[in-house]
């Protein structure tokens, strides 16, 4: 991946990474294996670099920096994190870039034409909820962010690893036997991490948009059954702006978006313990 | 006497559902969750002005008889909070 480095499609976008990292090699190799090469005569999206910081600084810590068209945005992390960095700048690649969707904070899955969108506000549950429902055949659309069109209100796939933290790692590791992880790593400014290779199918469909009929706001709620609430549509519209990274620079296209997904939508909260009867609900 | 309209200078849009409105205000980026009376009373200033006693008026004969203490203090509310979004201006008139 080093010299010209690796250009990958992922759903509709290509995205050239640069990095003669190993563990960024290896997170590739193992989590992005599936995906088509872009070819050669192909723009790219995204062009992204992980590299160790300055010689002093690489041999008093090693370290790796996150770079986005030659700006480096944050600060270096921990080398150990490279592939997590790689996952958490093209979040924000995409988030600060991509204007022609409204980008809300929540996994999109769809299963028979429906899809549904659960959005991620802190202790959710959303990226295991959504881990467990791509393995049980639901499609990955995307577990970090909803990309609706502004053109035509679909929901864009830009299915990829999915992103899981402390207990859910293990949660969903024992959910099948199937399941591909990446390395953990512990000690990042989310705790332990690791990310979950998504579905050779949800891979293979990523340039097929899909239609949200329904909108659920999960909680993890322990020794609680799975149970809903419906919401208006008033307050799930103002909750969706809330988890829309991009709102304030899309202006009036950003509320007519939004206002016309809730308008097609059944909108919900749902409070869930187990997982298999979250999923019961949100299959009805 | 007071007459109430539209701030021309605020441009806005609104979903109205069920007993719910949500504005979004163009101008500021804002958006507010609304009850459909906020709704209700923007409708009635979009052919222009309109004196309080007429919209009090107005809101008593769409209210099926509720008294008539409570409908004012609701439309006081609403002019109120359409004011401090900016959406609304109100003017004394001289009789």
């Amino acid at each position: 991946m080093s010299g010209h480095g690796l250009a990958i499609s992922v759903g509709s976008f290509d995205i050239r990474l640069r990095s003669d990292i190993s563990s960024v090699a290896r997170g590739v190799e193992l989590l992005y294996g599936d995906y088509a090469l872009t070819p050669d005569e192909e723009l790219i999206d995204f062009e992204i670099d992980l590299y160790p910081p300055g010689v002093l600084r690489r041999w008093l810590r090693p370290q790796v920096t996150f770079s986005f068209e030659r700006h480096a945005p944050f600060k270096p992390l921990p080398r150990a994190q490279a592939f997590a960095m790689f996952e958490w700048g093209l979040n924000w690649v995409i988030a600060n870039n991509i204007h022609e969707y409204a980008i809300v904070h929540a996994a999109t899955v769809e299963k028979s034409g429906r899809a549904v969108i659960l959005p991620g506000t802190p202790g959710s549950g959303k990226s295991t909820l959504c881990a467990a429902m791509v393995y049980r055949g639901w499609r990955l659309l995307s577990d970090e962010m909803a990309l609706i069109s502004l053109r035509d209100g679909l929901l864009k796939p830009f299915p990829r690893p999915i992103g899981l933290k402390n207990a859910s790692i293990d949660i969903i590791r024992n959910y099948s036997d199937s399941i591909i992880m990446g390395e953990t790593v512990a000690d990042t400014a989310k705790g332990t991490v690791a990310h979950m290779r998504a579905p050779r199918s949800s891979i293979d469909s990523g340039k097929e948009p899909a239609r949200a009929h329904r909108i659920a706001f999960p909680t993890y709620k322990p020794s609680t059954p799975a149970q809903t609430t419906p919401l208006s549509k008033g307050q799930a519209l103002m909750r969706l702006i809330e988890n829309c990274f991009n709102y304030p620079v899309l202006g009036q296209k950003g509320f007519s978006t939004l206002a016309n997904t809730i308008d097609q939508c059944e909108c919900m909260a749902i409070e869930y313990d187990s997982m298999d009867q979250a999923m019961e609900i949100l299959e009805r | 006497m007071f007459s109430v309209s539209l701030n021309a200078e605020t441009h806005f849009l609104q979903r109205i559902w069920d007993e719910e409105c949500v504005v979004y205000v163009i101008d500021s980026g804002e958006t507010y969750l609304l009850s459909s009376a906020c709704s209700y009373l923007l409708e009635h200033l979009e052919s222009g002005p309109v004196l309080v006693q007429t919209l009090l008026y107005e809101f008593l004969s769409s209210s099926d008889d509720l008294p008539q203490a409570e409908v004012s203090s609701l439309l006081g509310d609403i002019i109120q909070e359409l004011r401090k979004i900016g959406l609304i201006s109100t003017v004394e008139k001289l009789s």
